[in-house]
């Protein structure tokens, strides 16, 4: 059998069928330069590994979150055409609904724009300034929190929580976490 | 299948359906990989790693109803990554050296891998895997540090799976060369144009 070369790094980094690497382990047995280039293989791979890799970017995802709810969902890959036609009937009757009702609207009503929807309560939290990237991300697993908003010029954070929990019950375990938040408080709902 | 692929499939499929707890478990699971892969071909540049993952993770909200199921998901999203990294790449005019494969020299591999083993040597190997060619070292990278089969490579990196094999072959080569110059002191890590041995 000639050198399984360009196998060995699949050998070593354990994605080769087991077929193959059987037939790999009976050459590694009688040749001296490919078990040295395995060695070598792994060395280099336990090298690579021991690089950390970098911990979640909460910032990051609190970004991708807010733009993502800025988007509307495509539904249309999903839809048959027939119901398309008819979701765009729908929404039309729904507009027009809404036009009569704009039109019927007491001057002593309070507006709201047609496209936003009831938020449930949020919280806004200041985090210390030594809190870690660690900290915050397990503070805010303990309430299934999300960042949604922020941070503001003040440093102020918008954190909500799903709608079947307490707010309140939140917003005092987040206060409860003295080294990681400064302050937690429940803002009133919009 | 691993229970981990049939898991990362089923949180695809819940984001298809609109799920944005299941986007937000994905992207604990795939960003720090992500960061990793996009950060170390940007020469370190976190804060524009960090937009190039951002898009990478909002294609995934936008496109989880086209996955197919034909790779694995984090290889669809290695995969995206290295296509925004490129379009990001040309974007800035930055120098793409893909296909730059150097032929392989004869070279003294000397101990080399007692090279890469200590703090200092792991430094030698930094600097080594920083000189590859793009290319090659997205391939060893991606073989080595994500521990990803052939075939996945080649639909991260999108080539032929010939073209994966040379260029872990070439990276290979180029490491040995690049380490035993650095420990025969024939080069030093303040080089920047690479530790090729210098002739004699």
């Amino acid at each position: 059998m000639k050198h399984p070369d360009d196998d060995l790094p699949a050998f070593v980094n354990g994605t080769l069928h087991a077929s193959e690497r059987e037939a790999i382990q009976t050459h590694l047995a009688g040749c001296e330069q490919c078990r040295e280039e395995v060695h070598w293989l792994a060395t280099l791979r336990e090298q690579m590994q021991n690089d950390p890799l970098p911990a979640v970017n909460e910032m990051g995802m609190a970004r991708l979150m807010k733009a993502v709810r800025q988007e509307e969902k495509p539904t249309a890959t999903s839809a048959p055409g027939w119901w398309r036609g008819a979701l765009a009937a729908a929404v039309l009757v729904v507009v027009a609904q809404f036009g009569v009702i704009a039109v019927q609207w007491q001057p002593d009503t309070v507006y709201r724009p047609l496209g936003e929807t009831v938020q449930s309560p949020r919280i806004q939290v200041r985090f210390a300034e030594t809190a870690t990237e660690i900290q915050i991300r397990e503070v805010l697993e303990r309430i299934e929190g999300q960042i949604v908003e922020g941070p503001s010029a003040l440093g102020l954070y918008r954190v909500s929580v799903p709608d079947d929990a307490s707010v309140q019950a939140a917003a005092e375990t987040l206060q409860a976490a003295g080294d990681v938040v400064e302050q937690a408080m429940v803002e009133s709902a919009q | 299948m691993t229970d981990s692929v049939a898991e990362e499939q089923a949180l695809l499929q819940a984001v298809a359906d609109g799920d944005q707890r299941a986007l937000q478990t994905l992207y604990r699971r795939w960003q720090p990989r992500l960061q990793y892969y996009v950060q170390s071909r940007l020469g370190g540049d976190a804060a524009a790693a960090q937009d190039v993952v951002h898009e990478v993770m909002l294609d995934v909200w936008r496109q989880a109803g086209r996955f197919e199921g034909r790779s694995k998901p984090l290889t669809w999203a290695m995969s995206m990554a290295h296509n925004k990294l490129v379009d990001y790449l040309r974007k800035w005019s930055r120098e793409d050296s893909h296909d730059n494969v150097p032929e392989p020299e004869d070279h003294d591999e000397g101990d080399t891998a007692a090279a890469i083993q200590g703090s200092q040597e792991a430094a030698y190997l930094h600097h080594c895997i920083r000189q590859l060619p793009d290319g090659q070292r997205d391939a060893i990278q991606l073989a080595f540090f994500d521990d990803m089969a052939y075939p996945d490579i080649a639909e991260v990196i999108d080539c032929p799976l010939g073209t994966v094999k040379t260029r872990i072959f070439h990276a290979r080569a180029q490491l040995k060369r690049c380490l035993s110059a650095l420990m025969k002191g024939l080069c030093s890590l303040d080089e920047p144009d690479g530790c090729s041995p210098r002739p004699s």
